[in-house]
């Protein structure tokens, strides 16, 4: 048990750091959301030209061959900086790794790796959200799709972030009957340019539009995007979840480790950098995200032996305690001058963290995977 | 970076159980927790685990923190006297604040030949001590380390008064009114790491209970029937275990590494700031989990029969000891204002 780097791990490190140093962008995200997506992606490609996309993707299909850890480095680093790590489409990736076709393999990783195609997750319904199985947006059979025929997709999709962005969907469909429950689901590549397809996006308690509706009215999908077999897209979806833990959790560390040090700034304007109440809360918090980082270190330290499984979920459940426990500590210390002025952005973290026990897979959905898969509890 | 046991540390692990199940009362025994009889000091000296973290030319194994904390882990799991993680991984620690080089050694060679061995805190369970003194997890004949003008001193034949506690496991002995100031003490890097080692110990002793009033509550609800089903099946009782799930993995996830970077770190301050935050968060979590394991038992977690008390009462001892979690978060907002 040492959580040092070890010596390629420390070269990896030093080398990213040297090449950051020269290359990270050094002004602030612009506030603009098209704009913001726009840097977010010229920095991708340069993260993608040095190298540093698909680490963990094998070499073969223009990965790195490497592990999670040096994922976890990248993160890390990048988010020292305040930069982005670009943009994160790890868990498709992953699914596409895992189960899409060689043929499908060709024609959507090099996208994936460079940017160059952006892609949304087409998973819940407004009547399927933690009841995923009960999902029923249809796909019917129609040989006159394409060469070999394909499906007529129709339905709604919900809170699929970034389709207004995106180029392709990685989508669950029911292929089988509404009765057949998860049997009857199937994951599709939907090409977002196909016909009968609208996107409106939703205005979050924020204000902002970072998810959207999406509704398919016979969208042609033929069959060379079927990932996988029929009727198994349900268990394809459960291991693309399990991959939502991983390297990126690290990426949260940081964010909340620098939320923490700007907390103590606050205090500190405000004549509270010696008040002892207000120091010990900051002080409740800063242990919170020290716990986080070491129990997502010992996460992807397990990563390396053995696949993710239902124990992430403790990941996700402490990961939501820090961060809305933080944002409510920031919130009292600020009072009301977060609603006035928001230009720390306090008041909008605070919002945002309220989706912390939501999205994802809802705490009490994570509860449950603890009791009945990790404890044996009965279902 | 590797946040896993190796395979030796897992064997280990398993004779660290055996050891510390045999070493314990029989779960249903009332009085005479703290007691380690002779039976159990024929296996401790067999085994030799009191010299675990004693130096192998002074006698002992010459384990590291790791495997301490793995043995801290199975002696709260066990509820084993609080005397055998006060002599084995305790005192150990504190031996570099002996001034006195040849004391230090003979100190170090008596622990590993089964001399048991205890430190002074304050009445508040707390060190550095104030006020009063209290031999922490003291038992007859034990060696105290007590302060010292530049330090502590070892004192053979102390003058002690021995007082129960309501943890069952822990017995402290006063050592009467203390004439000197330790707060100087404190701020020296030895202590500080002393203190750390504390920490993590005791956080490890936290970790073992907490899991063990787990297992026995879900071990209950999987029982249980009310209703005409299992009292497991229903979410307001999953939600609670999955809860306690969440406390006793992070709490792992801290104490460990926090033994490990008091380890392997190349910076002391850091291990330091990581030992004192899996204190506060171990101490608090504990509470917490024997709290819900009660809950889970119901009118029968209110019996002295039930198990769990015995856990919570050790918890709460426990998240006092050394540095308690008001004065981890005072610490920490020391440690944080410099950087």
């Amino acid at each position: 048990m040492d959580l040092n780097d070890s010596p390629e791990e420390a070269q990896f490190r030093a080398d990213l750091r040297a090449w950051l140093e020269a290359n990270a962008p050094r002004e602030a995200p612009p506030s603009n959301p098209e704009e913001q997506r726009s840097a977010i992606v010229a920095w991708h490609r340069k993260l993608n030209e040095a190298g540093y996309t698909g680490l963990s993707w094998p070499i073969e299909v223009g990965g790195k061959g490497l592990g999670p850890l040096e994922e976890a480095i990248l993160v890390q680093e990048v988010e020292r900086l305040g930069v982005s790590s670009g943009l994160n489409y790890g868990f498709i990736a992953r699914a596409m790794l895992l189960f899409a076709t060689p043929e499908q393999q060709r024609r959507y990783l090099p996208g994936l790796l460079s940017g160059s195609e952006f892609w949304c997750q087409g998973f819940s319904e407004p009547d399927a959200g933690s009841d995923l199985a009960s999902l029923r947006t249809r796909a019917v059979a129609d040989p006159t799709i394409g060469e070999t025929g394909g499906y007529r997709i129709t339905g709604q999709k919900t809170w699929t972030s970034g389709a207004q962005f995106a180029d392709l969907c990685l989508c669950l469909v029911r292929t089988g009957e509404i009765e057949d429950r998860h049997r009857g689901i199937s994951a599709v590549i939907i090409d977002m340019q196909s016909p009968g397809i609208d996107v409106r996006p939703i205005r979050t308690i924020r204000g902002d539009t970072e998810f959207c509706e999406v509704f398919f009215e016979g969208t042609p999908v033929p069959n060379e995007n079927l990932v996988g077999k029929p009727g198994e897209g349900w268990n394809y979806a459960l291991v693309t979840l399990t991959y939502e833990r991983g390297p990126a959790d690290i990426g949260f560390v940081s964010k909340y480790l620098s939320m923490v040090q700007r907390l103590r700034k606050e205090a500190a304007l405000r004549g509270l950098g010696t008040d002892n109440a207000v120091q010990r809360e900051i002080s409740r918090v800063a242990a919170g995200v020290e716990v986080l980082r070491l129990h997502v270190l010992r996460s992807l330290s397990m990563r390396l032996e053995r696949a993710p499984g239902a124990e992430g979920s403790v990941d996700k459940l402490l990961m939501a305690r820090v961060e809305q426990d933080l944002l409510h500590v920031a919130m009292d210390l600020l009072g009301s001058e977060a609603l006035v002025d928001d230009r720390g952005r306090w008041f909008s973290d605070y919002l945002y963290s309220r989706a912390a026990t939501i999205y994802g897979g809802s705490a009490q959905i994570q509860r449950n995977v603890l009791a009945e898969r990790c404890l044996g509890l009965p279902r | 970076m590797h946040f896993g046991f190796t395979e030796e540390q897992q064997a280990f692990g398993s004779l660290a159980r055996k050891v510390a199940t045999d070493i314990s009362p029989a779960s249903d025994s009332e009085s005479d927790r703290f007691q380690v009889g002779p039976d159990a000091q024929k296996v401790l000296s067999e085994t030799g685990l009191l010299g675990l973290l004693i130096p192998e030319d002074q006698g002992g194994s010459g384990a590291t923190l790791i495997e301490g904390a793995i043995f801290a882990e199975e002696l709260g799991r066990a509820l084993a006297p609080a005397s055998v993680a006060s002599s084995a991984l305790i005192s150990p620690a504190a031996l570099p604040l002996l001034c006195d080089v040849s004391t230090r050694n003979e100190v170090a060679t008596a622990i590993a030949q089964g001399q048991f061995c205890s430190v002074v805190v304050g009445s508040d369970l707390t060190w550095p001590p104030r006020g009063e003194g209290f031999a922490w997890g003291w038992q007859p004949d034990a060696i105290v380390l007590e302060p010292d003008a530049r330090g502590l001193r070892p004192n053979r034949e102390p003058k002690c008064t021995a007082t129960a506690t309501q943890d069952l496991t822990l017995r402290i002995a006063s050592v009467g009114p203390l004439t000197l100031s330790t707060d100087d003490l404190a701020d020296s890097e030895i202590a500080q790491h002393f203190q750390a080692t504390a920490n993590v110990i005791a956080s490890c002793l936290l970790l073992g209970g907490m899991r063990a009033a787990l297992e026995l509550a879900v071990a209950y609800a999987k029982e249980r029937e009310q209703f005409g089903a299992k009292i497991g099946g229903f979410q307001a009782i999953k939600h609670i275990c999955a809860d306690m799930l969440v406390d006793v993995e992070s709490s792992h996830s801290i104490a460990y590494g926090a033994a490990a970077m008091l380890t392997h770190s190349s910076e002391p301050l850091t291990a330091i700031r990581s030992a004192a935050i899996a204190k506060s968060w171990c101490g608090d979590a504990a509470v917490r989990v024997c709290e819900s394991a009660i809950q889970v038992y119901g009118g029968i977690g209110f019996t002295w029969e039930c198990p769990v008390h015995r856990y919570l009462r050790s918890a709460l001892a426990l998240r006092s000891s050394f540095m308690n979690t008001a004065q981890s978060m005072d610490f920490l907002s020391r440690l944080d204002q410099w950087t």
